[in-house]
């Protein structure tokens, strides 16, 4: 199918020197394509741009020109040439695909199950790389060994760009047997004073056996052993013991203290607009303390997700106020921050057994928790061996 | 030999089937109508007859014939023949 984009127009010539008009009209440079001469008529068609000098030489030819029919695309084009709002929508369209082309739109993150897709997007965020960032101006390759130096857990990544997405795939190291850190010279010592439970020694001497105290620093797998010939060897001594210990732990909490009182909340939602957010309320800024969470819901079309989507905000406000509490919910709290050092410091370890004591002031309370735990004593200590 | 030929300045004419015409160098149209075509081609005038003629001009200082072609005439022209 062929395009008729020049605007063409068939003429009609009529009486006069018709031969000499079409001599004129060779001569002149005007091309002139289905010309028909016949019948004291000659026809073709030209250029509509030739069209002012086809008049001229038919009037220098005392030539009459009529014009049948106007051709092409840009006849219509013209047309619409005063329609100023098209015009600006298809400005208004270059401007949008550009802008499509070359603006962060989304970020995919895919291929991880361990790190989570906020860890990323926030070193990504430190490279620049972010939604509503301008393409060329940003380095993939830095973004990418940014992201290698920093998370431990991904063994591969790539960092590309399909339009106005960023897609980052990250391949998960595998697990790696357990292996001697280094080949320095170590003892193995205790942390704590404790009782040992179970031994298991990979590389070096035992020094003490299962059910033996020791104190804290003690060498439980000595890293200088000797061989067959009686000689001194020095090595990299490695191995786990388990100890029972005891530690105590003490909370306390006053009746009346300042503590943060959440008032209200407040909920406020955008429309993301490729990265960009237009407020949904009426309103201006936040300016008051709270804690602030939110997500986002992106429009799917036919399960793939679009740029496009509603942010929910969410803001818990809170004011730092004198308040009091009653027994129960100061103990309540004790129990709670107990729990939390529990969670936090023996997650690894089993706690055998635990007591707790609650002591009750004027003005405070206090929790003393007293814990027997089985864990991990074990630390390296290196070897400094002489040279003579 | 002259030196049109040389420097490869002859008028060339190519004829496909009795289709279409394609004259290099056409200096002056003298006739045209639906059944004939004459036309001053440097040292030659050349007559077209046939039914149906048409002709393009590209402004490449030839033209092309399309119709119908029945005899194509080839005569020196009388400028030459005075010359």
């Amino acid at each position: 199918m062929s395009m008729k984009l020049r605007r063409i127009v068939s003429f009609r010539a009529r009486s006069g020197d018709l031969i000499g008009f079409m001599n004129a009209v060779r001569h002149s440079g005007v091309v002139c394509i289905s010309q028909r001469c016949g019948f004291g008529e000659y026809t073709g068609k030209i250029y509509y741009t030739d069209l002012d000098t086809l008049r001229t030489l038919a009037s220098e030819h005392s030539t009459d020109i009529f014009i049948d029919t106007c051709e092409g695309s840009m006849f219509k084009v013209m047309r619409y040439r005063t329609r100023y709002g098209m015009l600006i929508g298809v400005v208004f369209m270059a401007l949008f695909i550009f802008f499509m082309s070359n603006t962060v739109t989304a970020i995919e993150i895919n291929g991880t199950e361990k790190i989570s897709d906020g860890q990323v997007l926030s070193l990504l965020g430190e490279t620049g790389l972010k939604k509503g960032a301008y393409i060329p101006s940003l380095d993939l390759d830095e973004a990418e060994m940014k992201l290698r130096m920093t998370l431990d857990d991904a063994g591969w990544l790539a960092i590309r760009n399909r339009g106005g997405k960023i897609i980052v795939d990250i391949h998960e190291r595998g697990t790696v047997p357990e292996t001697f850190s280094s080949n320095i010279p170590c003892n193995i010592v205790s942390t704590r004073d404790a009782q040992i439970i179970s031994m298991k020694v990979q590389r070096g001497d035992k020094t003490v056996k299962e059910r033996d105290a020791v104190a804290k620093g003690d060498v439980m797998i000595s890293g200088i052993m000797t061989n067959e010939e009686n000689n001194f060897v020095v090595c990299h001594a490695a191995g786990e013991v388990i100890g029972e210990y005891s530690e105590k732990q003490h909370f306390a909490r006053y009746f009346t203290d300042v503590r943060k009182v959440y008032t209200r909340k407040i909920n406020r939602r955008y429309f993301e607009f490729f990265g960009f957010r237009i407020p949904l309320f009426i309103g201006g800024k936040c300016d008051f303390t709270a804690d602030h969470s939110e997500k986002t819901e992106y429009f799917e079309v036919f399960g793939a997700k679009t740029p496009l989507g509603i942010v929910y905000s969410e803001y818990d406000v809170y004011e730092m106020k004198e308040v009091t509490e009653t027994k129960e919910q100061v103990l309540s709290e004790l129990k709670e921050q107990a729990l939390l050092y529990e969670r936090n410091f023996y997650g690894d370890c089993e706690i055998v057994s635990k007591s707790a004591k609650v002591s009750e002031f004027d003005d405070r309370m206090e929790y003393d928790a007293e814990y027997t735990v089985r864990g991990d004593i074990t630390a390296e200590k290196e070897i400094f061996v002489g040279r003579e | 030999m002259n030196g049109k030929s040389v420097f490869a300045l002859e008028t060339s004419t190519q004829i496909y089937d009795n289709k279409r015409l394609i004259l290099s160098r056409c200096r002056r149209i003298i006739e045209y109508n639906d059944i004939y075509i004459k036309a001053s081609a440097g040292n030659i005038d050349i007559e077209i007859w046939g039914d149906g003629l048409t002709m393009d001009d590209y402004c490449t200082d030839g033209i092309t014939v399309y119709g119908r072609i029945d005899t194509v005439t080839f005569t020196p022209s009388r400028r030459r023949e005075r010359g």
